[in-house]
Formats: structure tokens, sequence, C-alpha cells
């Protein structure tokens, strides 16, 4: 049974890779759970199973993926064991994504107007669509006429914009961020990131956000779990890891950057943050 | 990289047993071309060639293996001298075309500009041409006979190669073992010859696997409307000649020549697109 | 858009440049003598030449002020004597490597006679007296001369009473102005639209592609579409079921389906279809039902490579991260596979199918020669057959041009299709 504060709840789940002794164990037994209203970061090296273990819990993992074993239960059901038809309705009306590279996200061929009410036509039916699309569109601070324009005629802060605008469509309980900013440039990140905190804080929306920066765990959440080769290796309240953290991989993943140290005790400031990442994020 | 493929290659159970079965015809093509040049130099009629009226039409039999021809001659050591035919075609006209295709696709991405807009209008204008009308009208221009399948087969493919070889270029150029070596100063033809080409090796090999059966079935049909081979046992003559009798009831002629082209195509084929995956494991799922 | 065309149109003209300069090279250069490839080398000499000057090959290739005749071919004597031997007043010397005209000799070396208006010249090396075309040797050491003479004088040796002694001798019509070469008749004769003379079938090219258009296009018609429909929905079939059963089925189907050679297709399906089991008719062009067995053959023959082909398009298509954020919105495989893939797929699908109008035109040579569909493939092979060569260069011009055509219309159509172009 899942507890009524949360939303999901992620047990032991295992998914692995081929066969033999070619099997790669991208998830190896974690474990997690999500409160309603709440944001948890999942950090981690590249590779240690970030994206695997996101999509896992709408079963979206590439196909070559095999689920091992666990359990995720959302709505009292183990998405594992639903079949294609139950995970559809969920896929995009309860659960959506944001995915990292905007400008591939995207079907080159149909405009973002287009692809946005797809999502609405799926699961939310007699709706004036068009208005929603501008509704969305101005959430997001985008003019309504950008409907019209194909992926390739937008920037790269415009899209993701419009994939939370996407992702926002069906009123989620739960947003998925895989690395939403990682491909945008510094100025653009803090745009997105300042939208999606007001926009959790607006709609109330439980996210799991993944990422490589640190800068942005301190600022959007309230608990991290930091994953090492497809396990959890420490989880706990934001501050507390990042102040104090125990293991020493997460004290290795801090080292790495150089001015957040634990002793930096009170709560950075938006601004102060932004500096921080200019010094550290690759141009 | 090759120990790589190999052991890829090795657990492919389809491509081992094409391996084998090209290892097959290569003996077999070996062993035509010998029977030939030893009646070739002693100057005597080879027994496929002879013609015996009072053999003819035997169905397969203990003798006659796959039986006899209109003319009384064995369909199988016909079938191996057309084995021997077909890897002819299938080697020289790789020959003719490899290393054109190879030099332009190298000198065209490597140079770029100039050269390159040349190499490209030499192959777009090639490539224009109607396939298989324009092999003809090289044979038919440059004579009935080998020669002329030869030519208008070689001629006609390197575009492909030429293409492949001038994308991949392009693609090695820009990588930094190119840019150290042309930091060093070393020449342009040691940097392409030396260093790219053996980085993009694996394409042609592939490629000669995959262009090997096609030029094999070209051969089998321009031979077929006799504007190649002439007085040789090739598949095409012998399923021109099959195909007559097939009327009258005489079904192992043409049965074992097309099972044998069937075959050889297949395992090349096959076997092409194997190395393909095993060579370039990017392109695996 | 018209902008776009335009430019494109104008790229064109490299390769249709090089198409024409690639089938002349091919014909005029590497062919040789084309009139003994096309009529043999047992007609009279006169009729070759006629043959040349119809297509312009009594011209110099490119540029000169000299072409050679038919009327009298290069000789030079320590060689052999060639046609001169046959001479009775002529003593042919090998050692010495001449030819000498006896005292009294009258000698006339041109096999038929010259065109009234073209003024031609001989280069003889000649020691001895006499006369050339009306005009006086003399020289008692070796000495080489050209003599000009008008094609309606008289164009042969004479002697009086002391011998003429000859090493070499040759021939030549004199061309009036040099750029007048075959290559510029060539570009002359395809911009008025003459496409030639068949002498094989002693009609106008133009008449013969006319005739055949219809029965080609009846053929590759059918073929085209059906196959397009089928080996699109099988790929799509294979991408749907991806590694299962069905796909692997469908894969080492059409990898067997290639390896099959054409002409067993052709051979086997007239054996067993037409003639033992009298489905089809076996052979002609009468009427509908003559059509189907080449059209099931000319579908099944394409099939094979068609599957795979699209299958690797739509399978790489299935492998963008669109895909995903469909898949991840709730869309349905189906609905995934058909709008979201197919779309994109659509793009290099349309080059593929626009690539293959110009075989729509050229018939399929094989198919139409099998059954007696008296379309432009059987004339092609025919042509070949019987070395016809102006029929074989229209068809092989013909098929390069709408083959450069469809490629500005595949580019056309890409432009439509895909966004991303931009059309400047
Ligand atoms: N299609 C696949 N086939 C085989 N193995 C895969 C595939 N996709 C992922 N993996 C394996 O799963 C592991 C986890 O991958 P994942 O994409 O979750 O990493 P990540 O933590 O998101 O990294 P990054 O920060 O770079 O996005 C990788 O080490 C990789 O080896
Ligand atoms: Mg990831």
């Amino acid at each position: 049974m899942i507890d009524s504060k949360n939303i999901i709840e992620v047990k032991d789940l295992r998914v692995h890779f081929g066969h033999g002794d070619d099997r790669v164990r991208a998830v190896d037994g974690i474990s997690f759970s999500i409160a309603h209203g709440e944001t948890l970061a999942l950090v981690g090296e590249s590779g240690s199973g970030k994206s695997i273990s996101a999509l896992s819990l709408t079963k979206l993992a590439p196909r070559q993926a095999t689920y091992a074993g666990g359990q995720i239960l959302f709505n009292n059901s183990n998405m594992l064991k639903l079949s294609d038809r139950e995970l559809r309705k969920i896929r995009g009306s309860q659960i959506s994504y944001i995915f990292q590279e905007p400008m591939v996200s995207f079907n080159p061929v149909f405009t973002i107007g287009w692809q946005i009410e797809e999502a609405l036509k799926l699961h939310r039916k007699d709706l004036d669509r068009k208005a929603e699309i501008g509704r969305l569109l101005d959430l997001v601070h985008l003019p309504d006429r950008l409907a019209a324009a194909y992926p390739h005629q937008m920037s790269g802060g415009q899209l993701q914009r419009c994939m939370i605008a996407m992702a926002l469509a069906c009123s989620p309980e739960l947003l998925v961020a895989d690395e939403p900013t990682t491909a945008l440039d510094v100025t653009v990140q803090r745009e997105i990131l300042n939208l999606l905190k007001e926009l959790s804080e607006k709609v109330g929306l439980s996210t799991l956000m993944i990422t490589h920066n640190l800068g942005i765990v301190s600022d959007l959440a309230d608990r991290v779990c930091v994953m090492r080769k497809g396990r959890i290796v420490e989880e706990g309240a934001t501050r507390q890891v990042l102040d104090d953290p125990q293991h020493k991989y997460t004290k290795h993943l801090m080292a790495a950057v150089p001015r957040l140290k634990p002793s930096a005790a009170k709560k950075t400031s938006p601004e102060e943050i932004d500096d921080e990442m200019k010094r550290w994020m690759p141009r | 990289m090759w120990g790589d493929a190999w052991r890829r290659l090795r657990k492919n159970r389809v491509a081992m047993l094409c391996l084998a079965l090209v290892a097959l015809f290569t003996l077999m093509a070996v062993y035509g071309e010998l029977v030939y040049r030893y009646h070739d130099f002693k100057d005597i009629t080879p027994s496929y060639q002879k013609t015996h009226l009072d053999l003819a039409f035997q169905p397969p039999s203990s003798k006659h293996w796959m039986g006899t021809d209109g003319l009384g001659r064995d369909v199988m050591s016909r079938l191996v001298q057309g084995v021997t035919i077909a890897y002819k075609v299938g080697i020289i006209t790789s020959l003719i075309a490899i290393p054109i295709g190879v030099f332009f696709g190298c000198i065209a991405g490597f140079f770029g500009g100039k050269v390159d807009d040349f190499v490209v209008w030499l192959y777009s204008t090639f490539a224009s041409m109607p396939g298989l009308l324009f092999i003809l009208a090289i044979a038919m221009v440059v004579g009935k006979g080998l020669l002329g399948i030869y030519l208008g087969i070689g001629l006609t493919t390197w575009v492909g190669i030429c293409r492949l070889v001038r994308g991949e270029v392009i693609k090695h150029k820009s990588q930094t073992y190119v840019q150290a070596a042309q930091a060093l100063g070393l020449g342009s033809g040691r940097i392409i010859f030396k260093h790219i080409l053996p980085n993009i090796s694996h394409v042609i090999i592939v490629t000669f696997t995959l262009r090997f059966p096609a030029a094999v079935g070209t051969e089998v049909f321009l031979s077929f409307l006799g504007i190649g081979v002439q007085d040789q046992p090739s598949w095409g003559l012998m399923i021109n000649s099959a195909r007559m009798r097939l009327w009258q009831g005489m079904w192992w002629e043409m049965t074992f020549v097309t099972l044998a082209v069937f075959l050889l195509v297949l395992a090349f084929n096959l076997l092409g697109d194997a190395l393909r995956d095993a060579l370039d494991p990017r392109l695996n799922d | 858009m018209f902008k776009y065309i335009l430019k494109r149109t104008f790229q064109m003209v490299p390769t249709v440049i090089g198409v024409i300069l690639l089938t002349f090279v091919l014909f005029n250069v590497v062919g040789g003598d084309l009139a003994a490839i096309a009529m043999g080398k047992k007609v009279s000499l006169q009729s070759l030449e006629t043959f040349d000057e119809q297509r312009g090959l009594n011209k110099p290739l490119f540029f000169g002020t000299r072409s050679k005749s038919r009327a009298c071919e290069d000789q030079d004597f320590s060689d052999g004597a060639g046609r001169w031997r046959g001479y009775s007043n002529a003593v042919y010397s090998a050692e010495a490597g001449t030819l000498t005209l006896q005292p009294g000799a009258e000698i006339d070396p041109l096999a038929f006679e010259l065109k009234a208006e073209d003024e031609f010249v001989w280069t003889v090396t000649y020691k001895g007296a006499g006369t050339l075309a009306g005009q006086a040797l003399s020289s008692n050491d070796w000495k080489t001369e050209k003599i000009l003479f008008q094609g309606s004088e008289e164009g042969g040796f004479s002697t009086a009473d002391v011998p003429l002694e000859i090493r070499s001798v040759k021939f030549r019509r004199v061309v009036k102005n040099p750029f007048d070469s075959q290559l510029l008749f060539y570009v002359k004769q395809l911009a008025r639209g003459d496409m030639g003379y068949s002498e094989s079938q002693r009609q106008p090219v133009a008449q013969l592609l006319k005739d055949g258009v219809l029965p080609s296009l009846s053929l590759t018609v059918p073929i085209f579409f059906i196959g397009i429909i089928l080996s699109v929905s099988l790929s799509l079939v294979c991408a749907f079921f991806r590694d299962t059963f069905v796909d692997r089925f469908l894969v080492t189907f059409s990898v067997a389906l290639m390896s099959i050679n054409y002409l067993v297709y052709i051979v086997a399906g007239q054996y067993f279809l037409a003639y033992k089991n009298g489905l089809f008719p076996v052979w002609g062009y009468e009427s509908m039902r003559y059509l189907a067995l080449p059209v099931i053959i000319g579908v099944i023959s394409g099939l094979g490579s068609n599957i795979r082909f699209y299958r690797t398009i739509m399978l790489d298509e299935m492998y963008k991260d669109y895909v995903r954020t469909a898949f991840a919105k709730g869309v349905s495989k189906p609905r995934v596979l058909f709008v979201h893939v197919l779309k994109n797929a659509m793009i290099p699908i349309i080059t593929n199918v626009v690539i293959a109008i110009p075989f729509l035109y050229t018939g399929s040579l094989l198919l139409e020669s099998f059954f007696g569909i008296p379309g432009l493939g059987y004339l092609g092979i025919n042509a070949i057959l019987s070395s016809d060569i102006d029929v074989v260069r229209a068809l092989v011009l013909i098929g390069a041009m709408l083959f450069v055509v469809s490629n500005l219309l595949t580019d056309i159509c890409y432009a439509a299709a895909d966004p991303r172009v931009k059309l400047k």
C-alpha cells in the first residue's frame, strides 16, 4: 500500500540491459518516494542510471531494457504491472516529462501548437483547445503566435518553455524533469528554473528533478537522492545532504563544485546561485 | 577493431554459415580456373565443352550428379566453371570500381573546394545514367565478351563507393588525429593513404562484399542476353539454354544453375550485412 | 518557392552538360567507328560514309581543320600495301617500303565519288614524277607535299614516262569551320530535338520512342504504385512488430527475394504460372490480362530491397527523441508510427520514389522483351542486340535527363514536405 502523503513510491526497482555476461544493471535496486507537492532531486554522475529510473516510472525506458524487479506504486497500482492502455492514460495526464534536449524532443514536421494540442486531445476531451493552447503558452510567457511555428524556427529556451507548456497541458500530478536545463545557455537556464519554481508553487506540482547541477538542487529541491552506478548511495533533506554529506561519493561530488562548500550554511539567494553557475558551467 | 569485429562475427551463426559457403564457392572458383588454365595451356578441349550428343538430356544420376545438358555436357562441371566466371566478374569489376571510387572520394573529401565540386559533378553525371541500359551501352560499344562486362559494370558502380568514401573522409578530416598529422606537416597524400584510408577500410570491405553479388547478378543478366561471355559456360548462358529445355521438361539444368546463383548471391548479401553490423557497432540496436 | 525552383533548375545545368558530354564521349570517342559497329564490316565504304555524314561522324571530334574520309585510308607503305596491292600498274616493295607507280599508270584510289562542294587534301611523300589530283609532282629526292583540290575534280594519280615512288599517303577533307565538330553537331542535333535515325528499323528514333512510351507506361506505372504501397506498408509492419517473429520473418524474406535473380522470376513465372497452370497468357500485348504476370513479377522483384530500405528508414526514425516525447504524452504506438514516424519517414521515402521515375519511362528491359510488350525496354534490348546506336544513345540520354529532372522534383517535394528546408 502507498503511504497517503506520497504521490509515488519506488521500491527496489531494477532495470537491466542485455542478458548473461553482457548484462548492464542500469538501475540496481533503488527505492525512493515523493510526497505531494514535494520536489525530489536525483543527482549523480553521467551513466549512473538517473534517466533510466525516471523513464521507468511510466515504463518508457528503451525497449532493450528489462524491468527485472521492484515496484512503482502510483495511485495504488504498480506501474510495472499495468497494461499498455492503462499506462497511456497515465502518461501525459498524471505523470508528464520534460526532456534534456528541447531541440530534438519535438517532432520536426509538426507545429508546436499541433503537438501541444495532441496532448490535450488525448487526455482532455470537450475543451476549447485553441484557447487552452493560448493559455498554456501564456503560462510559460510565450506569445500565442508561436503555436503556428515549427520547432526549428524557435530557440532552445523557447522550445523548453513549450515543452513545459506541453507537459503541463493536462495538469499532471507529477512532473519528471530530466536535466531540463543542461542543453541551454546559462542565462536561459535561470529563466527556465525560475519558471519551473513559479509553476510548481502555483499548481502545487510534485516534481522529480534530475540534474548534475548542485546549484539547482539547493535552490529547488526539498529532498535529494544521490545515485551512483544504479544505486542510491545517500538520501535526505537538501540542506542536510548538501551541508553535511555522509557518503564519500557525495563528498566527492561536492568537492567537484568548488564554491558550494558545505560550510555555506545560509540559504543561498538565487542571484548568488546565478553567479555560482556562471563560474562553473561550461560556456 | 578487427579483433572485436571478428569476435562479434563469430557469434553470428548465419554469418559463419555464409562465410563457409563463400569459402566453398571460392574453392570452386579456384579449381575451375585451374582446370581452365590447364586445358588452355595444353590446348585441348576441356570435358565441360565436349559435346556428346548421345548423352544429351540425361537426368541427374550417379555419373552426372546434375544431369547433362542439350549437348550432353555435364551440368555440374559447367556449373563450377560458371563460379569461376562469376568470381572473375565480381573481382575484376571491383578492381576497376573500388580504386576509382576510393581515389575520387578521398581527394574530394580531403581537399574540398574546387576538387570536391569537380568530383561531385562527375559522380552526379554518372549517377544520372540509367543503370542497366548504360552498362549495356558500354558493353555494346566496347564489344561483346567479358571485357565489355568488366568495363560496363566497373565504370558505372564506382559512384556509390565514391559517395560513401567521400562522406567518411569528411567525417575523419575534422578528427584530431588528422589535424595533428596536418600540424606535423605531413603531406596530403600521406595523410590520406597512410592515416585516413586504414581507418575507413571497413567501409570498403563491406562495400566489396555487397557489390560482389550485384556484379554477379548483372553478369548473369548480360550473358543471358548474349552480350557477355561468348564461349565459356557462364551461368547466364546456361540459364538461357536451360530455359528452352525447361519447357520440354528438363528441369535439372535450370534448377541447379538458379540454385547456385541464389546461394552465391544470398551468401554474399548476408555476409555483407553481418560484416557491416560487426564492423560498425554503432548501427546495432 | 518559385525562386527556389529557379535556383535548383539553374544548378541542374552542369549535370545536364555532364550527361551530354558523357554520352558523347561514350559513343563518339570511345565508340570509335560507330558505322562499323552499327552496320558491320561488310557494307560498302560509300554507305558507311553516308552513315557518318548523317550523324556528323565525318567531322573532327572536338575541333580541327581536317577530318578523315572513308574514300581513302591512310597508308604508310613501310607497314604494308593494304588496298593498294590490287592496282596492276603499281609495284609494291616490302623491303623499301614503297609503292612504285609504273610509267603510264592511271590510278584512282578514291573508293567513291567525293562531294563536289567539299575541298580535300592529299599529303603524299614521294620521289620521281607524275600528277596527283591534276597537279604535277616532281622531285629527285624524297619529298612531302600537300595537294589541295575540289571534290568535283579528278583526285587520282597518274604518271607519264617516269615512275613515281610513294612512301606514304594521307587523305583528308578540309573542314572550313574548325568548330564544326562532332560535338557541335551532336549538341545542335539535340537542340533541334532530333534523336537520330534507327538503322535497323528504318524509322526516325523519335517515332520509335513515341510508339514505345505507352506500352512501357502501362507496365511500369502499375508496378511503381503497387510496389510503393506494398513495400511501405510491409515496412511499417516491420517497424510495428520490431524484433518479433513477424519482423524477423519479413527481413529474411526480403533478403531471399533480393537474392533471387530477376531472370529466375521471369523464367519461373512464365513456366509455372503461365505455361503449366495457364493462369496468365505467356506472351503478347493484347489486353490487360497480358500485363498481369509481368506486373506481378516486376513488383516482387523490387519488393525485397524496398522493404529493407524503408524499414531502415522507419527504424532510424523510431530512435529519434521526438518518438519518446510522443510516448511520454500518452500517444499510442500505432499513432506514433502512422502519424509521427510516417510523416518524418515520408521525406526519405519521397526521395527514393521520385528518383525511380525515370524507370517508368525506360521501361523494364527484361520484362518487356520476355513478355513481348512493345515498349521502350523491348526497343532498347533489340537496339543493343542489333547495335542500333542512335536508339541506344537516345534511350540512355533521355533516361539520364529524366533522372536529372526527377532529382529536381525530389528537391522540390523535399522542400514542400520538410518545414526545416529553407527555401533560400
Ligand atoms: N539503450 C541502452 N542500451 C544499453 N544500455 C543502456 C541504454 N541506455 C542506457 N544504458 C545504460 O544505462 C546506464 C544508465 O543510463 P542513464 O541514461 O540512466 O544515465 P544518466 O544517469 O541519465 O546519465 P546522464 O547524466 O549522462 O544522462 C548507462 O550506464 C548505460 O550503460
Ligand atoms: Mg540522462
